[in-house]
């Protein structure tokens, strides 16, 4: 491993190589060069959670041609890869000859799901003006579904190039939030205990039929940390307004990939979807009959647009009348 | 409730006393007394319905020093205590979860028991204590499972029904491959007899330190987006981490199941309640070694010994996979170089060189359910504190069961000695995430209670303390040692840990 303190610039970006001991998978350690960047260099705020300073290959015609691109929706299935970085190893996933960043790895706080090898992936995203982490071009926004089929020729883990991230949200090994964490955990439980309570005490809202839409993975299940959290925001609204009735519709939908072809979920999909909601309805106690569960099975149609926005169940909260 | 009764004290609890002395310990041997009026001829064996007092705190000695088991209340007399009350087979709680094996029942133990007992011992009751109940029970080869990896017979009815007694329609076929126990394809136990049922193999867990097992961090499964079960008499969400298939939602249903299936008697909730409330005043971790002292001398990293499990707050667990918290706290008070020569100073690094690795070192997790398939990404690049989170025991602060690879291929060691199941995912069930729809596996795990695909060979992981009094390991039994532990993880993730590195895990392991 090439240990120096050397500041160069490459491609008008400021890149330190440094010789930060480390203790690694060997993966990892066939890194031959650790380099750094500021962490000023990316566009504040925007670039992919999880990265708060990442390494960027400067390539100005590549900025160039991307330019051109900005905006453009982009929708494929691919195998994805993942390359090692010091701490944190990011996810890429090439496409029509080019690369794309689809994150770096968090934990499940993380507002996009990882990728997973032995598993091709649905990459859903537009094509943002932000500069290339690693060598891939950043979609911005982005969502990513892994799809069940196992497909054992997904098994590519690069060794690091290089890249160091810097600061980097929740990377390998022990957190530093362990108190606030807890707190949380703590603020979940009694707001559950509170929810779940009979002698519910709402808290004043205001009073209308509302829809919540619960998003869901291509082909998949809940994803399971926050879609839970909508699904119980959807409770905790029911529960405020004594509602009479609570309607949910699971949906089957498609996607229109960029290569012009439609991909539809499978048959089944939309029911399972309106049962896994009304699981976490069933766990808190509503009077029988409120909860009424229905699902559609004709896929709904893919435009090529936000198809992702497609993927969900439905649910219609109507309050008692008073 | 005894106090009329005239106390025997037995030198099980001597032994507590005055700590790894072999000739007290010894001395124990002829003194305890058994209901059935013979003597225990088993160091610290203590037999259901025997009469010794169970102290606050006692020590027995194991291979690398003592294991301390403490109950928080006065000294009781065993006799007439539900825990230590035999049922119709003979057997009590305590037949399996005893003291000298941290409140589990080791090998060790197991073989001692056949060899003084000739077979006799209840533990070797034919219903779960032989390989199969059509066996003959004085054959030691109808308990090869139990004498060889320590395993008693779970007999799982399938397909399995839901908690309001539903039949659950599984995603998947079940075959069976092989079976050298004979069980599975037996026409009145098997699984195509008249009450088709699936037997698979397991470890006891211990019967300590359990509430630090019981309450859920969340009251969601963050592993699978549903909310936990709940217990249906106290509405309390489940850790779903008490059982290793997780089948029951609270304690009590535990005892219930136990009491049921393994001493063949029925107990009310409040019964289990009794027992409940004795478990969760027990507490079991190593105590001293033989090398670096006893673990409640001063400047003793505060994880360790006994001592931190009765004062740690044990429900709700705290997640320690923070430097600010730490599964076992930190450890800082052993570190510093070590004096060559200075065996109890080295043994002190080593330990805490352990820890490091066991919370610092990345490894990639990969290829596992219950941990890869949940959002996190596979490999995802972690340390095995992620896991082993909850602080003080180290288990799963969520609901732990995964495929870590002890039961199915191809990650599983070799065990021609247990049976072996083809599973065959429906068409229309989500895949196991890595291993297809196609599965080989030497117990199906929880997908034997859930009937999904996805589960097959997942079970729930157990907690760190204790473990030197405790062999084999994992639920299966499948590592007679710590180190085939540490080899296990070392091949199943190709971290590459180095001989002293592995060495440094064992210490840290053993003394938990």
């Amino acid at each position: 491993m090439k240990s120096s303190s050397m500041i160069v610039g490459v491609c008008g970006v400021m890149v330190a190589a440094l010789g930060v001991p480390q203790t690694v998978p060997p993966i990892a350690a066939q890194t031959t060069a650790q380099t750094a960047i500021v962490p000023a260099q990316l566009p504040p705020g925007r670039v992919s959670e999880g990265l708060r300073g990442v390494y960027v290959t400067g390539d100005p015609l590549r900025l160039t041609s991307e330019n051109m691109n900005v905006g453009k929706r982009i929708s494929f299935v691919a195998c994805p890869y993942m390359r090692d970085s010091d701490p944190t190893p990011l996810w890429y996933a090439d496409y029509d000859g080019e690369t794309y960043f689809l994150r770096a790895q968090q934990n499940l706080s993380a507002a996009v799901r990882h990728p997973q090898l032995k598993h091709k992936v649905l990459v859903e995203g537009v094509i943002s003006p932000e500069s290339r982490v690693g060598n891939g071009v950043v979609l911005n926004p982005l969502r990513l579904s892994v799809l069940p089929e196992v497909d054992v020729n997904c098994d590519r883990l690069l060794p690091a190039d290089g890249s160091r991230i810097m600061n980097p949200k929740r990377p390998p090994g022990p957190g530093v939030d362990g108190g606030e964490r807890e707190a949380g955990a703590e603020r979940n439980r009694q707001n559950a205990a509170r929810l779940w309570a009979f002698e519910y005490q709402p808290d004043p809202v205001e009073r209308a039929v509302k829809v919540f839409e619960i998003p869901f993975d291509f082909d998949g299940g809940i994803g399971a940390y926050q879609a839970y959290g909508q699904v119980v925001a959807a409770v905790k609204y029911a529960r405020d307004v004594d509602a009479s009735k609570v309607e949910i519709i699971g949906h089957r939908a498609s996607v229109l990939l960029s290569n012009g072809e439609p991909l539809v979920e499978r048959a089944g999909v939309e029911k399972d979807r309106a049962q896994t909601v009304t699981t976490i309805f069933n766990d808190y106690p509503f009077d029988p009959g409120t909860v009424v569960t229905r699902w559609e099975s004709e896929p709904r149609a893919a435009d090529g647009g936000a198809d992702w926005d497609k993927r969900t169940a439905t649910v219609i909260v109507t309050p008692a009348s008073r | 409730m005894h106090a009329k009764e005239p106390v025997v004290r037995s030198n099980v609890v001597r032994a507590a006393i005055l700590v790894a002395t072999a000739a007290l310990a010894a001395n124990a041997v002829a003194q305890q007394e058994s209901t059935t009026g013979t003597l225990a001829a088993i160091s610290g064996f203590v037999e259901p319905g025997a009469s010794v007092l169970f102290e606050p705190h006692m020590e027995f000695p194991n291979e690398q020093g003592t294991i301390a088991v403490t109950f928080e209340g006065p000294a009781f007399n065993t006799k007439g205590h539900p825990f230590f009350t035999p049922g119709p087979n003979g057997r009590a709680c305590i037949s399996c979860h005893q003291p000298i094996d941290a409140m589990s029942i080791s090998v060790k133990t197991l073989r001692e028991r056949w060899d003084v007992t000739q077979g006799s011992d209840p533990l070797f009751d034919m219903s779960d204590g032989g390989n199969c109940p059509n066996l003959p029970r004085a054959e030691r080869s109808s308990h090869s499972l139990l004498l060889d990896r320590g395993l008693f017979r779970v007999g799982l009815a399938w397909p399995p029904k839901d908690a309001a007694g539903k039949p659950i329609e599984p995603e998947f076929t079940i075959e069976v491959a092989t079976d050298p126990t004979g069980c599975n394809t037996d026409a009145t136990y098997g699984l195509k007899s008249a009450q088709p049922t699936v037997s698979v193999y397991r470890r006891a867990r211990m019967a300590a330190n359990v509430r630090y097992l019981e309450s859920a961090q969340a009251p969601q499964n963050t592993k699978t987006g549903l909310p936990l079960v709940r217990d249906p008499v106290t509405g309390i969400h489940s850790s779903m981490s008490i059982m290793s298939d997780a089948r029951v939602p609270s304690l009590a249903q535990q005892a219930q199941d136990a009491s049921a299936t393994h001493m063949a008697i029925p107990i009310t909730r409040a019964e289990a309640n009794v027992l409940v409330e004795f478990q969760r005043k027990v507490h079991a971790a190593q105590q001293s070694s033989n090398v670096g002292g006893r673990f409640d001398a001063p400047n003793t990293p505060p994880a360790l010994g006994v001592k931190a499990l009765i004062e740690g707050r044990g429900n709700p667990p705290i997640n320690g996979n923070d430097t600010d918290t730490g599964v076992f706290l930190l450890m800082d008070e052993w570190k510093g170089p070590a004096t060559p020569g200075d065996k109890a100073a080295e043994f002190k690094a080593s330990v805490t060189r352990g820890y490091d690795i066991f919370f610092f070192r990345p490894l990639w997790l990969r290829d596992t359910f219950g941990i890869n398939n949940i959002g996190l990404g596979n490999p995802y690049k972690q340390t095995c504190a992620f896991c082993h989170n909850t602080q003080i025991t180290g288990h799963d602060d969520v609901p732990g069961w995964m495929d870590l690879g002890t039961n199915n291929f191809p990650h599983a060691a070799a065990a021609p000695e247990l049976p072996t199941f083809k599973i065959t995912c429906k068409a229309e069930a989500a895949p196991h995430p890595y291993l297809g729809r196609e599965i080989y596996t030497h117990d199906p795990g929880r997908a034997l209670i859930s009937g999904k695909c996805a589960d097959v060979g997942s079970l729930v992981m157990q907690q760190f303390r204790g473990l030197g009094s405790r062999a084999p390991y994992f639920a299966n039994g499948s590592a007679k040692s710590i180190r085939e532990v540490v080899d296990f993880y070392d091949r199943r993730f190709n971290v590459g840990y180095t001989d002293e590195e592995k060495a440094d895990l064992v210490n840290f392991l053993l003394a938990l």
